[in-house]
């Protein structure tokens, strides 16, 4: 008698860790994660930006449950992977970059990309890989409209690559008509440009000449300072002689910061209108204070370096970011459009039942036909250019915006739609 | 009136970057290239002990200094010791432990603009018509108190004798019962503190990089080699000599040539006296 108990308890014991057993399987079945792979330079505080939220964005997506697969009939977490290419470091080759995104496609095997590589030139050698891997590819970063002729010479091979942010071509126009609105509203119309003698920073300082003078304005002059350089009076004594109304400085070096409080010190006749990434979101404050009142910045896409209340989902999405306490952007210039990429997959998963690796030809029909809200405003891609389109006005696509730095804020002042103030000038230019 | 003011308050600047790296040349004939290192970390010493363990400022400040003072101290007893006389490879283990400094700094994510020590005091005055920041003020008056400093510690304190009795005759000083590796230890002690002051002083102007460690080395090169690398007096005309050739250079030409002026001087002042200005060491071997 005792033997058949024992038995029978024994029995039920196999069949309970049967059970368990199949049912933990069906569980981590359910459980495994899509991959999202980000390749990218860590270095650049844009990166290191930019990864907080997409984590961000994936806890939020992972608190839910994950992304409910419709032809797997199971909700899936999302995962993250990286690997650093180093191509926003000094000296680093293009092929090195290459390397490190095809090792990761090799080994991690991502469903899809985000962000992508930074620089430009390590982002159109990526292209191929991206064609060869037939990797969907939600891009951030590079600015270069080369991306966009690649893409329409073959567009049957490329199709699997979509920039979720804004290129340099619009970046440009929007910075000028910018500060445009002060020739309408002041009646200004000569400025001053002071550029890092840098080919980048260069060029950047060429664009918005060429768009200002098709506007009306005259350039009094063009200053190119090397990097490193940690006295700016010389050359805003020039700006002072000059006549300009407004002065234009361009640059990423770590003593630029010189120039704007020089500007205020010296109390420079202009408004400035500042293209310098890291004073393009609220952290800057903790960092210059006062120095940045008036000043004019334009962080891109919109609503990614503070706020903006005619865009809901960036008021949402800073909030969030305060709320997690996390740390402040060094750099907001891939944050918002990093965070909005992982929701343009998810809302592409759930629209096509089936997730970005099943079938990436399919797939990027769906990305395509994105049509969703996103922090810089209604995202869309254009169909010819797989480019994320932008125009001035939220609710039909994405914007940038421009902001003036004033006690402690950044004030929407650009483009009119979105505006919560119109630009002050500096006390001392009234 | 702006040159002028914004002349010396630049050269006041190029001659806080070398006059450390000047006394220790000067002192003990040790070419400390890791100077631009303890520049940089010092700034990013002192800002750690600010916004991570919440520290005021002035004891942030002076605990800094106290600390890359010690450094430099422990590199001359750990490295220098070894190589002494030994010119090429002096230059070579400071330069790698320079690199080796700011190159770690830089591995644990101390680039980007984040790093930002505060200003003395905030705001501008009018000098004449010519507004100028407090900062820069308080700047050129570090710089000044240095110098004089630098002077009366020198020729009327104990150890400052000591120092130049070394740097004169080291034989005869040795002779005379003073320690010459100790003082060339001092030496390095005190060069590396006064490159953690000249931070202080200039760092809050903008914000702190990692790839200032190398360009702070070069202005003090460049300012040592023009003036004579280890003359106070030397020093302090090459700082004006450079300070106001890259402000007039900037007014009157284009600023780009910012750089390329200061690398010429070394480039001039190589070919015509190499000792530099007041310099007297190639001069003296050339005689010997």
């Amino acid at each position: 008698m005792k033997k058949r108990v024992w038995f029978k308890i024994w029995g039920v014991l196999f069949l309970a860790i049967l059970g368990a057993m199949f049912l933990s399987s069906s569980v981590f079945a359910q459980a495994k994660p899509i991959v999202l792979g980000l390749p990218s330079s860590f270095f650049q505080p844009l990166v290191k930006s930019g990864k907080i939220a997409i984590e961000m964005a994936i806890d939020e997506i992972n608190a839910g449950g994950g992304i409910l697969v419709k032809s797997e009939g199971v909700k899936r977490p999302l995962k993250l992977v990286t690997a650093d290419t180093r191509c926003g470091e000094p000296g680093t080759p293009v092929h090195a970059a290459l390397m490190a995104v095809d090792k990761m496609i090799a080994e991690e095997k991502p469903d899809a990309l985000i962000v992508a590589p930074f620089r430009s030139e390590a982002m159109v050698a990526t292209m191929d890989l991206i064609a060869k891997y037939k990797m969907i590819t939600i891009q951030t970063i590079a600015q270069t409209p080369k991306l966009i002729e690649i893409f329409q010479n073959d567009p049957s091979k490329y199709k699997y690559w979509f920039r979720a942010t804004t290129n340099s071509t619009y970046v440009g126009t929007t910075a000028a008509r910018t500060v445009d609105a002060l020739r309408k509203e002041y009646k200004y119309d000569k400025f001053f440009a002071i550029a890092q003698d840098t080919l980048w920073a260069k060029a950047s300082a060429d664009a918005l000449k060429g768009r200002l003078e098709g506007l009306g304005w005259k350039m009094v002059g063009l200053e190119l300072v090397p990097v490193g350089t940690n006295d700016f009076s010389p050359v805003l004594s020039k700006v002072r002689g000059s006549g300009a109304q407004l002065l234009y400085v361009v640059g990423d070096m770590p003593t630029l910061p010189v120039c704007f409080k020089q500007w205020k010190s010296m109390k420079i006749p202009t408004m400035l209108f500042l293209d310098f990434a890291v004073v393009t979101s609220t952290k800057a404050w903790s960092m210059y204070g006062e120095d940045l009142d008036y000043v004019m910045v334009m962080p891109f896409p919109g609503g990614t370096g503070a706020p903006v209340k005619a865009l809901p989902k960036s008021v949402e999405f800073h909030s969030h970011w305060a709320a997690k306490k996390l740390p402040g952007m060094d750099d907001p210039r891939t944050v918002s459009s990093a965070y909005d990429a992982v929701y343009i997959l998810k809302d592409a998963i759930e629209r096509a039942g089936f997730i970005p690796s099943k079938d990436p030809d399919k797939f990027a029909e769906f990305v395509e036909k994105t049509d969703m809200m996103g922090v810089s405003g209604r995202i869309r891609f254009d169909k010819a250019t797989h480019q994320q389109i932008f125009n001035g006005d939220p609710k039909e696509a994405s914007i940038i915006v421009s902001y003036q730095w004033r006690a402690g804020k950044m004030i929407p002042i650009f483009p009119d739609l979105v505006a919560e103030a119109k630009v002050e000038l500096a006390p001392w230019m009234k | 009136m702006e040159i002028l003011i914004y002349g010396i308050t630049n050269s006041i600047t190029l001659a806080l970057m070398a006059i450390g790296f000047s006394l220790t040349f000067g002192i003990s004939g040790l070419p400390n290239f890791a100077h631009g290192a303890f520049y940089l970390l010092g700034g990013i010493l002192t800002w750690i002990f600010i916004h991570q363990l919440g520290l005021p400022f002035f004891f942030s400040a002076i605990l800094s200094i106290l600390v890359v003072g010690v450094l430099g101290f422990i590199l001359y007893w750990g490295l220098m010791l070894r190589l002494r006389g030994l010119a090429i490879n002096e230059v070579i283990a400071t330069l790698a432990a320079a690199i080796v400094i700011i190159e770690v700094l830089r591995y644990l994510g101390f680039s980007g603009f984040t790093y930002v020590l505060p200003e003395f005091v905030k705001g501008s005055i009018p000098i004449g018509n010519v507004w100028l920041d407090y900062q820069r003020i308080i700047l050129v008056g570090i710089g000044i108190a240095l110098i004089i400093f630098l002077y009366l510690f020198t020729h009327r304190t104990r150890i400052g004798l000591a120092f130049r009795a070394i740097a004169q005759n080291e034989r005869t000083a040795i002779s005379l019962g003073i320690d010459s590796d100790w003082t060339a230890a001092l030496s390095l002690a005190f060069g590396s503190a006064l490159a953690v002051i000249a931070g202080l002083a200039i760092l809050p102007l903008g914000s702190i990089d990692t790839e200032m460690g190398y360009d702070i080395l070069i202005y003090a090169l460049a300012v040592g080699i023009v003036g004579g690398l280890e003359s106070v007096p030397g020093i302090v005309l090459a700082s004006f000599i450079l300070g106001f050739a890259q402000i007039l250079v900037a007014t009157f030409f284009k600023a780009q040539w910012l750089t390329v002026i200061t690398l010429a001087a070394i480039i001039f002042i190589l070919a015509i006296k190499p000792s530099g200005i007041f310099g007297k060491y190639k001069e003296l071997e050339e005689r010997v």
